[in-house]
């Protein structure tokens, strides 16, 4: 069982490699941690840049996630992958939410042309114009369940990845995707006053 | 497009009878179907599930319009530049972080901790004051009945408040008056300490021995609520998005303290001259020596008076967004409290954790330090019973500390 904890311990007491030579368990146990690191880093990043939007921005949240992941891991019987998006997407959603904050500005600017969208086509909808800090505003709004599942998505999670991530079963991420989105269209009115 | 077999007999069920629902729908959009050739087959004949495709084909433009506006136009930060980032970023902030926590439960600060927290209290009731308005409409009483937690982030409230403890500090020193006595008395027993404070105290018989045992006296605070004082104070922490409401500006908060009394077990002093000349930094307490001392304080639970005509549900939530909640999560939270008896106590996220236990006959809340190693355990149980708040702190795992609060006498 992977304990991070524990194994980036021994990575940061590197110092004595003869201490490492003699506890093999402790090599192996850093050896998992940089594989999950390896494993997860792009798409961690990649989450944490959809809600921040910069791309040092979204590696201080992506670090800051592995840093939790170090410093408070989940319990044994939690899936760590799921845990890691999860931590990152509350991380990422409190940075951007600052910043809307301190931006001031709770409703959608004019220049998304998406809000005739409750009417409009598919293809009409492709031709909107829709400005990033929008769709941002839009997530902020939203359950951050759903938010979290459309983000996972739109990074390119499986069906099966995203079950783990929400801890669901793949049979109901279709009807969990159906509700975020709803949810996304209603939060995309409400905010364009339609 | 895959070829649409001729339907068969297995799948009749589906084709005639079945519609598929909306996630089946979502699940074929994404090629994520398992039974798709059966799905394919039954749309081709059913218009009801046609219909509801299409008009989910719209929302699904929107949002996937919208997703890729989101998408990165650069490349994700090399991995193992990342990772040795993420290593050096460990190292720093253990130490920081480890100040933090340290210091809030470091010896000398661990009863401080407590009165902390009761301060805390004070200042949020003085902020916020809880109101039930009496058939008369003078006067409304809040008192603390019961304990609840919130997880919040300890980096970014210090933050926060180290931009406003400036104007925090003068608006307390102009708006607030103190009657009473902050003398801290020693006395000699638990039936002295009882005539003293005016009300009976209990100790844990499993603690053994004769703690020391001192009465502070407490008194009455009145605070006079300076609404555009307070406005600016929030403006100053950068949440200009939290509006206090008029009502409260002028109003007068009277908040009385009963007396403390606190029992401590084992060398509690820590004497700051003595470890200065030894070499301790005194701002970084997580190199003094932990020494073994446990203490119990107890006190009636304080009441507040405040104006009427406070809406309690709008303050309690400004006062959880205040500490890091969204609006919405506030609000959700704000409505299934009772303000009016309910202390929700703020703990750092990640650096305690707490529970629900029974303690003495009653639920309590058990904090314990996430941090400590197993040898250096440090917990703590707050609880109410009978109208006296009690809260149990000291070094040792949780079974001693519940034991010590079971067996109180």
């Amino acid at each position: 069982m992977l304990k991070p904890t524990e194994s980036i311990k021994a990575f940061t007491m590197t110092g004595s490699r003869k201490w490492l030579e003699s506890e093999p368990n402790l090599i192996d146990q850093k050896k998992e941690f940089e594989a999950l690191f390896e494993q997860h880093w792009k798409r961690v990043w990649a989450v944490a840049y959809r809600l921040v939007g910069d791309a040092n921005e979204a590696q201080d949240v992506a670090l800051e996630a592995f840093i939790r992941l170090y410093q408070s891991p989940p319990n044994e019987q939690e899936n760590i992958a799921g845990w890691l998006y999860r931590v990152t997407m509350r991380l990422g959603l409190n940075t951007m939410r600052a910043r809307h904050r301190q931006e001031h500005y709770e409703i959608l600017s004019e220049n998304s042309t998406v809000t005739k969208a409750a009417v409009a086509s598919p293809e009409e909808i492709f031709e909107a114009q829709i400005e990033r800090e929008d769709v941002r505003r839009v997530l902020g709004k939203m359950k951050p369940r759903s938010a979290h599942i459309l983000v996972l998505r739109s990074v390119g999670f499986s069906y099966a990845e995203i079950a783990e991530s929400l801890a669901v079963s793949p049979g109901s991420v279709g009807t969990l995707l159906v509700r975020a989105q709803r949810e996304f269209e209603r939060t995309w009115k409400k905010l364009s006053h339609l | 497009m895959e070829k649409t077999e001729p339907p068969v007999k297995g799948n009749e069920r589906m084709m005639k009878k079945k519609h598929l629902n909306e996630g089946q729908l979502q699940a074929y959009l994404d090629g994520e179907l398992i039974e798709r050739q059966e799905a394919v087959a039954h749309l081709a004949g059913c218009l009801h599930c046609q219909d509801l495709l299409s008009a989910m084909q719209t929302r699904n433009a929107l949002v996937a319009v919208s997703m890729e506006r989101l998408k990165p136009d650069s490349f994700a930060p090399d991995t193992w530049k990342a990772y040795s980032r993420l290593v050096e970023n460990i190292l720093s902030t253990q130490t920081k972080e480890n100040k933090i926590m340290k210091r809030i439960f470091a010896p000398r600060y661990r009863t401080g901790w407590v009165i902390g927290v009761m301060a805390l209290l004070i200042a949020v009731a003085m902020a916020f004051a809880p109101v039930r308005t009496w058939a008369n409409n003078f006067l409304s009483l809040f008192r603390v009945e019961q304990v609840t937690v919130i997880e919040v982030d300890p980096v970014q409230l210090a933050a926060q408040m180290e931009n406003a403890s400036v104007d925090l500090e003068s608006l307390l020193s102009t708006n607030l008056t103190f009657e009473g006595s902050k003398e801290t008395i020693q006395v000699a027993s638990a039936d002295e300490a009882a005539v003293k404070a005016g009300f009976p105290i209990r100790l844990p018989s499993a603690a053994g021995g004769s703690p020391e045992l001192e009465v502070v006296m407490g008194g009455k605070m009145t605070f006079d609520i300076d609404l555009p004082r307070i406005q600016a104070l929030l403006q100053a922490i950068g949440r200009q998005d939290l509006v206090l409401p008029k009502a409260l500006d002028g109003a007068t908060v009277t908040l009385t303290i009963p007396p403390v009394v606190n029992a401590r077990w084992w060398d509690c002093r820590f004497d700051m001259e003595a470890a200065r000349q030894e070499g301790y930094d005194p701002d970084n307490p997580r190199t003094f020596p932990t020494p073994d001392c446990s203490s119990l304080i107890q006190m009636p639970s304080p009441t507040i008076v405040a104006p009427p005509g406070v809406d309690i549900n709008q303050l309690g939530e400004i006062y959880l967004q205040l500490l890091g909640m969204s609006q919405e999560e506030a609000s959700d939270y704000a409505a299934n409290i009772d303000w009016t008896s309910t202390f929700v106590l703020p703990l750092p996220r990640y650096d305690v954790s707490y529970r629900t236990v029974n303690v003495d006959g009653v639920e309590g809340t058990l904090i314990q330090d996430v941090r400590s190693s197993p040898h250096d355990e440090y917990a703590m149980i707050i609880w109410i019973k009978d109208g006296i708040l009690y809260a149990l702190s000291g070094p040792g795992d949780v079974v001693s500390a519940l034991e010590a609060g079971n067996s109180m006498k």
